[in-house]
């Protein structure tokens, strides 16, 4: 028996970028345990928390990709790990809206046959996969003529709704619980 | 890293020791060990030089230095020691065991000789390691605080000649004493002496032999071994001194290293156990075995290796040994209960540390993390087999010190991506990894407040494992109950970590303070994250560093921590809710306890809000916030502000137009919406004030309790009409409610209802008079609330946004206001309903013209105004004008003053002129006429208002000339010399003079034009001589005729008029040219009847007259008797004094005949004048004849003559034309 990694949570943080405003806020938090029945990792206040707390890094990187040119890609690899467990992983679309989904490296407890062909660890680049998987679906939910975006991340003021598509929800979901490492398509 | 002795984790440098500068106070030898004693007789150098080398050998001293290859490279090679003349050396070997002092009851064996070992060996009874031990970490200390690689002895160097032989012999014996003693003593410590001169050298020229003396003496070599400093050197010469000192026997302390290196391997190699001093005597104490002795080689062949910097060398043995520690026979061996677990356990954690350090020096910053992760598994899987298992406190507590120990290593190598610029979080792997391997994220190597926090999750799992203790395992152990210490031994892993009853004591008793642990080393991760700019991280944190000091109730250490972080955190600002929700009830609970209830208000307002989790058992009224707190403060008085607060209560301020005048009926709204949690109580505010910038008085509205509850005041949404009233009125009977501002303006109050239940929205609809012209803006609304136990202010400002307000008009009316700030207004002042007008306002004005405009007040305003007029010419030099009143001039002239004219008061639709003069004006310009005219109403004298007009007035010069100035013949004879003529009058006055000098006529044709906007007449020209240049006098004279009506010129017109200019010589005998200047002034009018006349003069060129030179001027002359003849006289003029002779030569010409000379030479006395006549029968009639080619030169300086025509005359280029007139009939 062996620990892969796997999809402890997604993350999509909204960002006004028509205006100075300071709203970074939470569009849609995922949250998964690692085996179905179990409990996830941590609390959701601490999902939120560890969100919240790749923004610093998305900060830094951002300012340094303006001085080297860099991070056009919009993939940012990974951004920190939080600890022996958890690392999270970052993209930023063009609009500044940013995808993170924290990995769980011992997340799901595979069998000897499948843990053969498994190794502890992540190449790098290999959550790029989930962040195009994440941009379509929420390119879709952008189609969407009744979404809007400035009630999301609202231009000036505060707060701002949270996504309750349900299609984007079932995709993030789906996304989720298939993801496993070494996977080609989702 | 503070488990491990100091000595097994800290870096190894080579080390010096430095004597002889200075006192002995210098001198710290450990006596316990003493070995060897070095001491010397010398006096120790005390000059300001020796002062000088130790402040340089201490900063090279290399002890603190990071632990990387960059910083080790720099001149910091060392640890330097300085002491005094003495110096102790440790023992090399222990003591035989039968010394008295040492006394050793088991049997002395005096027949065998011991064999004796070092004190620190497994086999010296009497050592810690005895008999089994491995390692005792006094070995690196001996080799890194006690043995030094080079002892440096500093001397004096003499320069009296009588003192220097007796010194120098002094020298030498102690330096051979030194010698000799390191050499007694075993160690291979390398003897360095260094001179330091006492003055000049040059008054000692022996001090070269002297030296070679000593050295040869001593056996010193003079490359390596012999330095000496010079006198009067400066402090740049003694450092390059101690630089070169350092330089020299860094390479040789390396071999003193790899000396030590060769002999441990040697010993490794020899693969036998050297019989111990005495075998161990009692029970049944076994021996280190060979393997065992290996790790001892392979640690101690690791810190050599250290001591020389080769850390690839270092890493070798430090693997072996630890694979061999690890492996079957060393740690497999030994039973878990024995100490010597413990302590081979923390061997393989120093073996790791070391291992770890040497690889993040060669910068494998991935390679180690591993080796850290490796170390852990192996442990852990030890543990799980041997030990006491994994899922103790213990293992906990020896993860998070696992964790700690790797943030310091990563802090004290100062890998420079963490800590330049403070950018990186984390670094790449090496280059050595293939590309595309699988890594832990955690194996990019993070920076060490990420280590810390791992340290933190295992500290808080520490605690949740020793809260699991059973209480029969807490009580404190008494001397009696040995054998639950020997159980507790038994089942809880203690290894650098305190037994159960200290972990979690029983109440009472002093135990672990766990929650202080982790608050310490989260605030270690805190400063890190901080450094690195990770504030949301920070933030994060810092609500668990306030949670654990909660949980050591240090309730004011946590309102400390959680106030500035819920004023501060990113989370509001950027709409986690959750988080900000986590910190308000963290701040409201300690804030409670401390008794803040400042902070309780603040935490409640922003808890009604309806982005957070309702709690259902909480009361969520205000009003009853601070129920059970007991106050440490007065009463509470918080102001808060839209921005720092996630308020319930929003206010939009919108005024129904964009713009209004002033005395106009104003409507704007107020706003007030609550987004409170629905089951939360109405919150009744108390008054709200709303502030503006600009020309608006505040308004306050105040709570008025109404009787009628059920009047709808529930509904989600109410309108309600205020009426406001000046606070002037009431500024006497209401001290408490009216708050007049503090510059003491009044305000407008209104009352209300401002109990405002969750989720409704509440407009008040007021309307003022606009009473002062200018932008308004609603600035702020400021809720207040005042109740007996606390006063809340809540200010919002009203900002710009991209939503467009509402304006309510009725239930569920309403309108959006597209319009980007409806919060302010424009105030108009009351539009003026005077008017100015000019009228009979002409075209175009001219030059030299007395201009009057004629400026009618018209009073459009409904009730009489008092007017007075403000009018002003602005242009460059614009001319003082003047005002009269055209009406009513008698009294009008006195106060005739442009700037404050009074009209006086014009009734309702009446009017009144005004006449403006301007004075002629002599330049062509433009001017602007402003008009203002000040007003107030009788009705009413305060509101002044006003009311401009301008206009543009441009002047230009009505004619302009050109002009031609040719000469003429002179009528009169010429004065002759032949002629006697008395003077008289010579007494006369000046201003007749008569004039005798030669008479010249000429003229001045003038053509002009008019660039007059309409017809003008002129009634005279005239020719005014200003002035005249060389003593003539000169008459002029208009030949043109003005009929009496004047001449009327149109617009562009040209016209021409013709001057006779008379010029006379005061004196016949005056020869200088003169010239004239003169003017052309007309004279003209405007069409209009009785206009007044103006003169615009034209100034004219300076005319250029008399001259000296001879001139000829031709003339022509119609004969009266032959009608077709023509006269042609050539008259030569000769004003000079000479006899000049003239050629005269005319041509004949095809269009004409002519009779007279047509050679001839003529001779002209001084001041004469002769006429050549010639007869001409033109050709042609009614025509130009000619040219006629008639060549006059003079015959002196063979220069020609140029004729110049007079009237009937013109000149082409090839000579005169002459008119012929047309034959008559």
């Amino acid at each position: 028996m062996t620990a892969v990694p796997s999809i402890a949570c997604l993350g999509v943080i909204g960002k006004n970028v028509y205006t100075s405003s300071t709203i970074k806020n939470p569009l849609h938090i995922s949250i998964f345990p690692s085996q179905p029945g179990n409990k996830p990792v941590r609390t959701p206040l601490q999902f939120s928390l560890i969100l919240s707390s790749t923004l610093d890094i998305f900060e830094a990187r951002s300012k340094a990709n303006v001085s080297t040119g860099g991070g056009l890609s919009g993939d940012f690899g990974l951004l920190h790990a939080i600890d022996e467990r958890l690392a999270a992983y970052g993209f930023e679309t063009n609009t500044g809206v940013r995808f993170v989904a924290v990995v769980d490296m011992r997340g799901r407890i595979v069998g000897d046959e499948a843990a053969r062909s498994q190794v502890t660890g992540l190449r790098e680049g290999e959550m790029k996969l989930v962040f195009r998987a994440m941009q379509t679906a929420y390119v879709r939910l952008l189609q969407n003529p009744f979404y809007d975006p400035d009630e999301h991340s609202p231009p000036a003021g505060k707060g701002g709704k949270k996504i309750t598509s349900r299609k984007f929800t079932e995709d993030m979901k789906r996304l989720g619980e298939t993801w496993a490492p070494g996977l080609a398509t989702l | 890293m503070d488990g491990y002795a100091s000595a097994y984790v800290t870096h190894n440098v080579p080390y010096l020791v430095v004597s002889g500068l200075g006192g002995a106070e210098r001198n710290h030898a450990d006596i316990k060990v003493a070995g060897a004693r070095i001491t010397s007789d010398m006096p120790p150098v005390d000059s300001e030089d020796a002062e000088v080398l130790i402040r340089n050998f201490e900063d090279s001293d290399a002890s603190a230095i990071s632990w990387n290859s960059r910083t080790s490279g720099g001149r910091k090679k060392f640890r330097v020691k300085i002491v005094g003349r003495e110096y102790v050396l440790p023992r090399r070997s222990a003591r035989p065991p039968d010394t008295p002092r040492l006394p050793d009851p088991h049997g002395p064996n005096q027949v065998n000789r011991p064999i004796l070992h070092s004190t620190l060996s497994p086999l010296t009874p009497g050592s810690s390691l005895f008999p089994d031990g491995i390692f005792d970490p006094k070995w690196i200390e001996k080799h890194q605080d006690f043995v030094p690689s080079a002892y440096i002895s500093f001397y004096k160097f003499t320069s009296d000649p009588k003192l220097a032989t007796l010194q120098d012999n002094q020298l030498k014996t102690d330096i051979n004493n030194i010698k000799r003693i390191l050499g007694q003593s075993g160690y291979k410590t390398r003897l360095i002496v260094a001179l330091v001169s006492e003055s000049s050298i040059l008054k000692s020229p022996g001090a070269e032999d002297r030296l070679i003396n000593i050295r040869k003496a001593t056996g010193l070599d003079s490359k390596t071994s012999l330095f000496f400093l010079p006198p009067q050197s400066s402090a740049v010469e003694i450092q390059a001194f101690v630089d070169a000192i350092i330089s020299t026997i860094y390479p040789l302390c390396i071999e003193y290293y790899r000396d030590l290196s060769k002999h441990s391997r040697r010993k490794r190699n020899r693969g036998i156990i050297p019989p111990p001093t005495s075998p161990p005597t009692s029970g049944t104490l076994q021996t280190l075995s060979s393997q065992g002795w290996n790790v001892r080689y392979d640690l101690k062949l690791g810190v050599l290796a250290e001591f020389r910097q080769e850390m690839d060398a270092a890493v070798r043995s430090y693997e072996s040994g630890y694979e061999l520690l690890l492996g079957p026979d060393v740690l497999e061996a030994i039973a878990s209960w024995n100490p010597r677990w413990n302590e081979a356990r923390l061997l393989s954690d120093v073996f790791a540390i070391r291992i770890i350090r040497c690889l993040l020096w060669n910068g494998s910053s991935t390679a180690a993390v591993r080796r850290w992760f490796s170390h852990r598994e192996r442990i852990r899987d030890f543990v799980d087999r041997r030990g006491k298992g994994s899922s103790t406190y213990g293992w906990e507590a020896w993860e998070a010190r696992w964790a700690t120990v790797m943030a310091e290593i990563v802090k004290k190598v100062a890998i420079p991506d963490f800590t330049l610029g403070h950018t990186q979080f984390y670094l790449h792997p090496e280059k050595t990894l293939p590309i595309g391997e699988r890594l832990e994220p955690l194996e990019y190597l993070h920076h060490p407040g990420y280590w810390f926090y791992l340290a933190t999750e295992h500290l808080v799992r520490r605690r949740t494992r020793a809260l699991a203790i059973p209480e029969e395992d807490r009580s404190v152990p008494g001397p009696s109950s040995a054998s639950q210490t020997a159980n507790n031994a038994y089942s809880y892993d203690t290894y650098l970590c305190p037994p159960p009853h200290e972990e979690y004591p029983l109440p009472g008793n002093k135990g672990v303070d766990h929650s202080l642990l982790i608050f310490q080393t989260l605030e270690k991760a805190i400063a890190e994250f901080d450094k690195r700019k990770q504030s949301r991280l920070v933030h994060e944190l810092s609500i668990q560093l306030a949670n654990e000091s909660m949980k050591r109730e240090d309730w004011s250490t946590a309102l400390h921590i959680l106030r500035p972080l819920w004023q501060k955190m990113s989370f509001r600002t950027e709409g986690w809710w959750d988080a900000v929700e986590e910190v308000a009830w963290a701040l409201r609970k300690a804030a409670a306890q401390v008794g803040d209830g400042g902070a309780v208000i603040s935490v409640d307002w922003e808890l009604l809000h309806r982005s957070f989790t309702p709690r259902p058992e909480w009361h969520y009224d205000l009003t009853k916030s601070l129920e059970g707190i007991e106050y440490t403060l007065a009463k509470p008085v918080v102001v808060l502000h839209d921005q720092e607060i996630h308020s319930f209560l929003s206010a939009t301020f919108a005024f129904e137009k964009a713009e209004g005048k002033v005395g106009e009926l104003c409507h704007y709204q107020l706003a007030v919406r609550s987004k409170a949690l629905p089951m939360s109580a109405p919150v009744t505010i108390s008054g709200i004030r709303v502030e503006f910038e600009g020309s608006m008085k505040p308004l306050e509205l105040q709570h008025k309790k109404i009787i009628d509850e059920n009047a709808g005041d529930r509904n989600d949404f109410d309108l309600s009409r205020v009426s406001l009233s000046d606070a002037f009125s009431e500024k006497r009977d209401s001290q408490s409610g009216t708050r007049l501002s503090q510059s003491g303006r009044s305000s407008f109050i209104g009352e209300g209802n401002l109990a405002i239940w969750p989720g409704q929205t509440k407009v008040f609809w007021f309307s003022s008079l606009l009473r002062e012209a200018g932008d308004a803006t609603a600035l702020s609304a400021t809720f207040s609330l005042n109740s007996e136990l606390f006063d809340l202010d809540y200010v919002q400002r009203f900002e710009t946004t991209t939503h467009p307000d509402v304006w309510w008009s009725g239930d569920f009316a309403k309108k959006r206001l597209l319009r980007p700030r409806p919060s302010s207004i424009t105030i108009l002042p009351k539009p003026p309903k005077v008017e100015l007008r000019l009228v009979e306002l002409q075209d175009q004005y001219y030059a030299n013209e007395n201009i009057t405009l004629h400026l009618e007040v018209v009073n459009g305003e409904d009730a009489d105004s008092s007017i007075s007029l403000d009018v002003r010419l602005l242009g460059d030099v614009a001319p003082p004008i003047s005002l009269t009143m055209a009406a009513a001039r008698d009294y009008g002239d006195k106060d005739s003053s442009p700037l404050g004219f009074a009209v006086g008061k014009i009734a309702s639709a009446e009017s009144s002129i005004v006449e403006i003069h301007i004075p002629p004006i002599d330049l062509p310009s433009t001017y602007d006429l402003m008009m203002k005219a000040s007003y107030h109403l009788v009705s009413d004298m305060e509101t002044p208002i006003y009311h401009t007009a301008s206009v543009q007035l441009s002047i230009i010069n009505p004619f302009e000339a050109n002009y031609d100035f040719a000469p003429r013949v002179h009528p009169d004879q010429w004065p002759s010399y032949f002629n006697h003529e008395e003077i008289f009058n010579v007494g006369a006055t000046s201003g007749n003079v008569k004039a005798h000098g030669l008479a010249q006529k000429w003229c001045l044709t003038s053509r002009y034009f008019s660039f007059a906007a309409d017809d003008l007449i002129i009634e005279d020209l005239d020719i005014e001589v200003l002035n005249t240049n060389g003593a003539i006098t000169c008459t002029t004279k208009r030949i043109s005729d003005i009929p009496i009506s004047g001449i009327r010129v149109s617009p562009k017109s040209l016209e021409e008029a013709e001057f006779d200019v008379f010029t006379q010589k005061l004196s016949l005998d005056d020869r200088t040219t003169a010239t004239l200047d003169v003017s052309l002034a007309i004279k003209w009018r405007r069409e209009k009847g009785d206009s007044a006349l103006n003169t615009t003069i034209l100034a004219v060129p300076r005319l250029l007259v008399s001259s000296s030179e001879p001139r000829v001027l031709a003339s022509v002359s119609y004969s009266a008797t032959v009608p077709s003849m023509v006269h042609f006289d050539v008259i030569l003029e000769n004003p000079s004094n000479h006899f000049l002779t003239f050629g005269l030569n005319m041509e004949p010409s095809e269009k004409f005949a002519f009779s007279g000379s047509k050679q001839a030479t003529l001779q002209l006395v001084p001041l004469s004048r002769r006429t050549i006549r010639f007869r001409l029968i033109p050709f042609v009639r009614g025509d130009w004849i000619g040219p006629i080619r008639c060549l006059i030169r003079d015959k002196y300086f063979q220069k020609v003559l140029k004729i110049a025509p007079t009237e009937g005359m013109k000149v082409d280029k090839e000579g005169i034309l002459v008119w012929v007139p047309p034959e008559e009939e």
